[in-house]
């Protein structure tokens, strides 16, 4: 109750809570550190959501917790809100560190975990943007395809993809080889995603939907900007 | 050929980058994969469709929101200090949400701090104002010469350029004091449930006391049964090979009955044949010391007058007994056997005829038949005794041949 309490008074006295996503970024880009408290008390139960899914463990999520928030303040500058959401771009962000901390402590044992991150860093050329549609229309549109899909290839998906178990688990839950599994899945998921590229392909947006959508955003700019002066000149006295 | 292989080997890497999605890459294969993804963007393009695939269907509610709301503050701070580890320097931390301090006495500390902050700023806000107001004060003295309009619109201007800024900190003041009566506010409620706890733990410590108190005479009781459960059973054991030998005891003592019973009746068996040896003897000596004793020996003869085979002894004590032996008697088989019954008679008188008894083969091997008879009314009423074979036992009266008549009127032999 008191957390509660407190994120009510926070939640009045912080007029940084009130600002969209990029608004925010770019608030901490220019300086006010507070901004990054906000994102954090933002985001921070979704990427905790998302390590600790994959890499299973409280300590090592908490570990690729703290890497994606502190990288993400460091690259802050270069988060471009046409390449997605800010929510996307942490997401795909805490996924990616989270797999490669998973494959990380797989690999151990065996090679410089060096090799699991470099995996990552041949990735990072790719384009960024996911098929150019937002979280909830992908989770919307995969749930459809899912429904197409062959009983067999739909149980592997439900359970790799919703219930987070992992490909070993599922072999043995549908009582078939790993390797024929892993094929399953394989499969399952490229038809998920030819299916989201082509429907990314056909969603064009009218330009005129465009200019309003500019249009607001200097608006909202302005009003921003007059808030921030004078938040900063209470702080500098 | 060759662009079949590289297609199938092109699904290949696809499959490994939907594997490698999961973070599920097998061993061995990051290398082989960094090498081919450096080359296709196909590949590339694929990996991160299916980590972003992965990423936008995890659910957004899962079983571990309380694990992610117990490593919140944790992570909150471990964030924090990393981003002022990166930057070399501390970070501006004035803000709305504290990380939680463990211990409530620290708690308490962080709100009084707070407390002196805001007073500090306030003090810091004024004496500020209070220059201000003096700087201009005394550039209206040293202008006030020069220029009369001048300082009522310097103030003017002052008033005008202080009001935006004051406002302002005004504006911060009351949001720290707000903050602070919050803050205070959520202390009284910590330290009552601080108290509240504090009761329950000296409860549940209380309860803990007298658990233990329990657990300690029960494993009293129970090593003083056990002690008792060990003597109970050695005393059990010792009953136990006291009945053993006990047992064994009774079977040799029972052998020992049982032999000593052998004995007693071998002895018994002994002892009546020498009773009635004795008995014999007695008889013997009665008849061989007899003054009246008369020993006749019988003949029969055949027609011709030749002795035949069976003759008889008879030992006649007058008056008192008669032994009869006879010998060599034909022996008869078959279901009915006859026998031998001796009679008396008194002079050749047929009624006088009284039965002595039957003969009883009392030595085979000597082929001897013998009677003894001591009835001495009946002895006085007979004067000699002959035998005869009967098919029907004693019946009263002889029907079968006489043989081996004797005599008994003779002189004694032994006067």
């Amino acid at each position: 109750m008191s957390d509660v309490r407190r994120s009510e008074q926070t939640q009045d006295s912080n007029p940084l809570r009130q600002l969209s996503d990029e608004d925010l970024v770019r608030v901490l880009v220019e300086g006010n550190q507070q901004a990054m408290e906000v994102v954090f008390d933002r985001y921070y139960r979704m990427v905790m959501r998302v390590a600790l899914r994959i890499v299973r463990d409280p300590g090592e999520a908490q570990d690729v917790v703290q890497v994606v928030f502190t990288d993400f303040y460091r690259s802050a500058q270069l988060f471009d809100v046409e390449k997605g959401s800010l929510k996307a771009w942490l997401l795909q962000y805490a996924y990616g560190r989270s797999i490669n901390r998973k494959q990380s402590l797989k690999s151990r044992n065996f090679y410089h975990k060096v090799d699991a991150e470099s995996l990552e860093m041949a990735v990072s050329k790719s384009s960024g943007r996911l098929f150019n549609l937002e979280l909830p229309e992908i989770r919307m549109l995969a749930e459809q395809v899912l429904a197409t899909l062959g009983e067999k290839q739909r149980n592997v998906i439900e359970m790799v993809c919703f219930r987070g178990m992992t490909l070993a688990e599922t072999a043995a839950e549908v009582g078939d080889s790993l390797g024929n599994v892993q094929h399953t899945y394989y499969r399952g998921l490229e038809k998920l995603r030819g299916f989201l590229s082509v429907h990314a392909q056909r969603k064009v947006l009218p330009e005129s939907s465009h200019r309003a959508v500019s249009r607001k955003s200097d608006r909202v700019e302005k009003r921003q900007h007059e808030h921030e002066m004078e938040i900063v000149k209470a702080r500098s006295l | 050929m060759n662009t079949r292989w590289r297609l199938s080997r092109h699904g290949h890497y696809k499959e490994l980058c939907a594997l490698a999605s999961l973070g599920e890459l097998p061993a061995g294969e990051a290398e082989n994969m960094k090498g081919h993804l450096n080359a296709c963007s196909d590949c590339r393009e694929a990996y991160s469709g299916y980590a972003g695939i992965n990423a936008a269907m995890i659910p957004e509610q899962s079983e571990d929101e309380g694990i992610i709301a117990s490593l919140e503050e944790g992570s909150r701070v471990a964030v924090w200090e990393s981003i002022a580890r990166s930057q070399d320097r501390p970070v501006e931390r004035r803000h709305f949400a504290e990380p939680q301090i463990v211990g409530s006495a620290s708690r308490l500390t962080v709100k009084w701090a707070a407390a002196v902050v805001v007073t500090a700023l306030g003090c810091f806000a004024l004496g500020i104002r209070y220059e201000l107001f003096r700087s201009y004060s005394s550039l209206e003295n040293n202008q006030h010469s020069t220029a009369v309009a001048r300082p009522e619109q310097q103030v003017g201007k002052t008033s005008t350029d202080q009001t935006p800024a004051f406002k302002q900190t005004s504006a911060v003041e009351d949001r720290l004091r707000e903050d602070l009566s919050g803050e205070r506010r959520h202390s009284k409620l910590l330290e009552a449930a601080l108290a509240e706890k504090e009761k329950e733990l000296a409860y549940v410590k209380d309860h803990n006391q007298s658990l233990r108190e329990r657990i300690t005479a029960e494993e009293r009781e129970l090593a003083d049964t056990k002690s008792l459960l060990a003597a109970k059973s050695v005393e059990l054991k010792q009953v136990q090979d006291s009945q053993a030998s006990d047992k064994t005891t009774v079977v040799a003592l029972q052998y020992q009955v049982h032999e000593l019973t052998d004995r007693l009746n071998s002895e018994t068996d002994n002892l009546q044949r020498e009773r009635d040896l004795l008995s014999k003897g007695r008889e013997i000596r009665d008849i061989v010391g007899a003054r009246s004793l008369h020993i006749v020996d019988v003949y029969d003869a055949d027609a011709k007058g030749r002795t035949q085979r069976p003759f008889a002894r008879a030992f006649y004590t007058e008056g008192k007994s008669l032994v009869f032996y006879a010998y060599d008697l034909p022996m008869h088989s078959g279901d009915t056997k006859p026998t031998y019954v001796a009679w008396g008679e008194k002079n050749g008188n047929g009624s006088s005829i009284r039965s002595l008894g039957i003969l009883v083969n009392d030595d085979q091997g000597q082929k001897r038949w013998s009677l003894s008879f001591s009835d001495p009314k009946t002895l006085a009423e007979i004067d000699s005794v002959f035998i005869t074979l009967e098919s029907s036992g004693d019946a009263g009266k002889p029907s079968g041949k006489r043989m081996l008549t004797a005599y008994l009127n003779d002189e004694v032999n032994h006067p």
